[in-house]
C-alpha cells in the first residue's frame, strides 16, 4: 500500500488523535480504492491521494472535532526565530543559540506547533513541509488559488516559528534576555 | 539592510521551496555566496526545515495496518462479486 506512512503522518497533524488518523486513513484508502478507474494512470498519484485525503478530513472530521486552541498570531516577521535569537552580542553566540534551540527542541513540541496553527495554515504548511508537494500541488490538492497557496504558507511558517519560540522560552533554551517582547 | 538582502530575503522561502525561475535562483544564489548574513539565515532555515519535517513523521501502529489490509482486502472482494 503506498503512501500510507506518509498519509498517516499528515491525518496525524490534521486530527491531532490516533483514533481519527486511523479512520481518516482508512477511508481515503478505500475511496481512493474504489475510485482508482477515476484516477488517470501517469497523473500525480500522491498528489491525488491527498486530495482525497484533505477532502475527507475536510468533509467529515472537521466538524464533528473538539477543536483545541488554534491561535492566530497575526502578522509575524520573515525569518523570526533567526532574528530573534541573533540579537546575542557576536556571530559565535548567535550560533551557538542556535544550536541550543534546535537541539533542544523536542518532537513533542514540534508537534503541537504545527497542530496549534489554524487550520487554513497547518494544511499548506503539512503539504509543503512534510510531504514537499510544489505549489501548484498544493493548489490542486486544497483547490484554492496558487496565490493563497503561498501567502497561507508563508504566514503559517512564520507563525509555527513564533510558536516554537514560544515552546522553546518555555524550555529555557532561549538566550537571557532576547525572550523580552 | 541592504536593497540586496532585502530582495534575497523576501524570495528566500521560495528559494527554499525550488519556485524560482533559474535566473532569479542564480541571483540569490549569487547574493548568498557573497553576504554572510544572509547566507546564516538561509542556512537557519534550512536546518529548521529539516528539523520539523523529522519531527512530524510517525510510526503506523502495526495493527492498524493489518486492520487496512483487511478492510482493503474486503473492499476488492466486494468490488469483483
Amino acid at each position: 500500500m503506498p503512501y500510507v506512512g506518509q498519509l498517516y503522518a499528515a491525518a496525524m497533524r490534521m486530527t491531532r488523535n490516533p483514533a481519527d488518523a486511523e479512520d481518516l486513513v482508512q477511508e481515503t484508502m478505500l475511496k481512493a480504492y474504489r475510485a482508482y478507474d477515476t484516477f488517470q494512470e501517469g497523473t500525480n498519484l500522491k498528489a491525488w491521494l491527498y486530495r482525497i485525503l484533505t477532502n475527507t478530513y475536510i468533509n467529515r472530521y472537521r466538524k464533528a472535532q473538539r477543536r483545541p486552541t488554534e491561535t492566530d498570531l497575526g502578522e509575524v516577521e520573515d525569518l523570526y526565530l533567526y532574528r530573534r535569537l541573533g540579537s546575542e552580542d557576536t556571530a559565535d553566540m548567535a550560533r551557538s543559540a542556535e544550536d541550543q534551540l534546535m537541539e533542544g527542541l523536542v518532537e513533542s513540541d514540534i508537534k503541537e506547533a504545527v497542530e496549534s496553527l489554524p487550520e487554513h495554515f497547518r494544511l499548506p504548511v503539512l503539504l509543503a513541509d512534510l510531504e514537499g508537494f510544489s505549489y501548484k500541488e498544493i493548489a490542486e490538492i486544497l483547490e484554492i488559488p496558487i496565490g493563497t497557496v503561498m501567502s497561507r504558507l508563508h504566514r503559517g511558517r512564520r507563525q509555527l516559528q513564533r510558536a516554537l519560540w514560544e515552546y522553546a522560552s518555555r524550555r529555557g533554551l532561549v538566550p537571557e534576555g532576547a525572550d523580552a517582547p | 539592510m541592504k536593497p540586496a538582502c532585502r530582495q534575497a530575503l523576501e524570495e528566500i522561502y521560495l528559494y527554499i521551496d525550488h519556485e524560482l525561475t533559474w535566473w532569479r535562483r542564480r541571483r540569490i544564489r549569487r547574493h548568498l555566496a557573497n553576504c554572510q548574513p544572509c547566507l546564516d539565515g538561509y542556512t537557519f532555515e534550512q536546518k529548521l526545515r529539516v528539523i520539523v519535517k523529522e519531527c512530524l513523521s510517525e510510526e503506523v501502529p502495526h495493527d492498524f495496518l493489518q486492520r487496512l489490509q483487511q478492510a482493503i482486502a474486503q473492499e476488492r472482494g466486494t468490488v469483483i462479486e
